[in-house]
């Protein structure tokens, strides 16, 4: 064990004073939060027209009714009247297309009396209004969103019968619930993401870089027992693994507001929770960290390992969208059998505010076990010439 | 004289990879490196293991540090089996191969301590061989430098000082000289002279014929994973230049120029 501790020494020493290696563990976080942050805005400006805009609308038989409708709403409006000919509406139809306007929108003739005559049990063709827009333009987009609300409300005050949820109010859900939803829906995804990428950027070359360099060499002809070898480098990735998706994670949490436009609170989870979603990553990146040190191992180059790491890849983010339902975690203990699954739905179950003890115990316990088996397997490897030595 | 190393009938055989092949401009993917390869080595002395590229000297220095195994046979170093036993022979030995390579990140005097910790010295008797190796070497100036920086001359320097950082009786060196510039081969031509002095036993493997010749008390040539012929330099000589033996027995074996 005297040995495992000098190797985890040196290894978390060379990750951790080399300014170079220091900046690539954290500079992941960075970017996260920096592009993450950049993204929200740009989704929200982009989806979102401007109030300040003045749309102009082309109209062809708009009934006073319905335009009086529009006179001091969200929107300014320009409404131009165009003739029904065929050539006009053509023209109108061109002008949104060119983006010179930004709706045109066409009522039969007569169209009030019409929907006055219009009998719905007899049924027949209802009255027809064509409203064209340009949905490759934010700003003709929203308007035809905005003049197709305003008609519908217009059709209820017509025959209106019954009002549901008028007014505010009727969500009965806090909102720390609320919170807790979009968290499920999110964060297991990213976080196992994170967790795997933080694993991969410092394991995958860490034994197969040690080979193509030929400083492994030097390590195997020391007494220190393959053993410790084994688990002073598995224990210094973890740790180093751990802080650069602590990182990730962070600039995760900085950044979620702007990137789901939503009001997320994380102060909705307990020290407990957070303990649980701790010891979940922990064991996660043992591991992440196993199986990439295993894959580095077995590769000759660390090309060849980050190349091998990618099944194992698919495998993870394939395991992370089993949470996206957001409708938190499964039940099913036997489930929690199954690795990187096991983690997915643990922390569903943590973000969902529903957390099962049998849960954790039991993903807990599978990591530990594949992470015991792993470091009795890579014992092995670096007592095996031919992956060791074999180029 | 004791033998302190004894090496009996060890056979080595690799398998090719289809790139290992291509390589070795061969069909067959197995490649025989030992053949039943003897020798032994008496304590205090330099013995010099010549022979041609794969004859199979980096194969026996390999075996005898235990980072591969022989198929079969036998070896010991003062009588702790390298098969039975890789631990004990690592507490043991000293071992340079220019395949051996330090930590560019390091300074000399970490990666020192770091490898004096895993053979286990004592902290002080650590920071006295580290002196007297690096006044030695002359790495005194580089102590705190970063390997990556050192020119390719110390970092072989730094390397030796590594590989006895925990005074081993029984060295192995494979090529120390490779790739060194004439004075620092002197150097280290020298240093290997002070071991020997200092009663330390040493296995060299070197191309360089002038070298064995000035400094080993016996030789062994090696052809085809075989020994050709071992003994004292006069007994494989006769007196007559080595390099005249070496290239008779290349062509007895059926070697080509």
């Amino acid at each position: 064990m005297k040995d495992a501790w000098t190797i985890l020494k040196k290894e978390l020493k060379r990750y951790f004073t080399d300014p170079r290696m220091l900046i690539t563990l954290i500079l992941p976080g960075l970017i996260i939060f920096v592009f993450y942050s950049l993204m929200g805005n740009f989704l929200t400006s982009g989806l979102s027209a401007s109030t300040d805009h003045d749309y102009a609308v082309y109209v062809t038989n708009e009934p006073s009714e319905i335009s009086s409708r529009f006179v001091g709403g969200t929107y300014e409006i320009t409404t131009t009247s165009v003739e029904d000919t065929e050539e006009a509406i053509a023209a109108a139809k061109a002008k949104v297309e060119d983006k010179t306007i930004d709706l045109y929108v066409h009522y039969e003739a007569d169209f009030m009396t019409k929907v006055e005559n219009y009998d719905v049990a007899q049924g027949g063709a209802a009255p027809q209004i064509e409203i064209y827009y340009d949905s490759a333009s934010t700003n003709s987009s929203a308007i035809y969103q905005y003049y197709g609300a305003v008609l519908n409300a217009y059709e209820t005050t017509i025959a209106n019968k019954f009002d549901i949820n008028s007014g505010s109010g009727y969500n009965l859900a806090s909102e720390s619930a609320q919170s807790a939803t979009v968290l499920t829906m999110l964060m297991p995804e990213i976080l196992i993401a994170f967790l795997f990428s933080g694993c991969l950027a410092v394991s995958a070359e860490s034994i197969a870089g040690e080979k193509e360099r030929g400083t492994i060499t030097t390590l195997l002809v020391t007494p220190a027992k393959r053993r410790d070898i084994a688990l002073g480098k598995v224990i210094a990735l973890s740790l180093t693994s751990l802080f650069s998706s602590t990182a990730s994670f962070i600039g995760l949490m900085g950044s979620i507001n702007k990137l789901t436009g939503a009001s997320v609170s994380f102060a909705i989870y307990g020290v407990g929770t957070y303990l649980a979603i701790f010891a979940v990553i922990v064991s996660t990146v043992l591991l992440f960290t196993m199986l990439l040190s295993l894959i580095s191992a077995y590769a000759k180059t660390s090309r060849e390992a980050t190349q091998l790491a990618v099944p194992l890849m698919m495998l993870v983010l394939l395991g992370g969208v089993s949470s996206f339902s957001g409708s938190g975690a499964s039940a099913n203990l036997w489930l929690y059998l199954i690795p990187i699954y096991n983690s997915v739905q643990c922390f569903a179950s943590l973000f969902s505010l529903s957390f099962n003890l049998g849960q954790l115990l039991i993903t807990m316990g599978i990591n530990l076990i594949l992470v015991i088996g792993g470091l009795f397997v890579l014992e092995k490897m670096f007592d095996s010439e031919r992956i060791m030595f074999n180029r | 004289m004791k033998e302190i190393l004894v090496v009996k009938d060890l056979k080595k055989t690799f398998h090719l990879s289809r790139k290992q092949q291509k390589i070795e401009r061969t069909s067959s993917s197995l490649k025989v490196a030992l053949n039943g390869l003897s020798f032994a080595a008496n304590e205090g002395e330099i013995y010099g293991l010549l022979g041609p590229n794969g004859a199979g000297k980096t194969t026996t220095m390999r075996i005898l540090a235990t980072l591969i195994k022989a198929d079969s046979g036998e070896a010991s170093i003062d009588g702790i089996s390298v098969r039975k036993n890789p631990e004990g022979i690592r507490k043991e030995i000293g071992f340079l191969t220019s395949d051996l390579k330090l930590e560019d990140f390091f300074t000399p005097t970490y990666l020192f301590n770091f490898f004096s910790d895993l053979h286990g010295v004592e902290p002080s008797l650590r920071d006295q061989r580290r002196k007297k190796l690096f006044g030695r070497f002359g790495i005194d100036r580089f102590a705190e430098v970063k390997v990556g920086d050192l020119s390719t001359g110390m970092k072989q320097k730094v390397s030796i000082a590594i590989s006895i950082a925990h005074d081993p009786k029984f060295i192995i060196f494979d090529e120390p000289t490779n790739g060194l510039d004439v004075i620092t081969a002197k150097s280290v031509t020298d240093f290997l002279i002070e071991l020997k002095g200092e009663g330390k036993t040493i296995i060299l493997s070197t191309h360089i014929l002038s070298l064995v010749e000035k400094i080993c008390d016996r030789i062994g040539i090696i052809f085809n994973g075989k020994m050709a012929v071992s003994g004292t330099l006069e007994e494989v000589t006769g007196g007559r230049p080595l390099d005249d033996i070496f290239f008779e027995l290349y062509q007895k074996e059926g070697g080509e120029f």
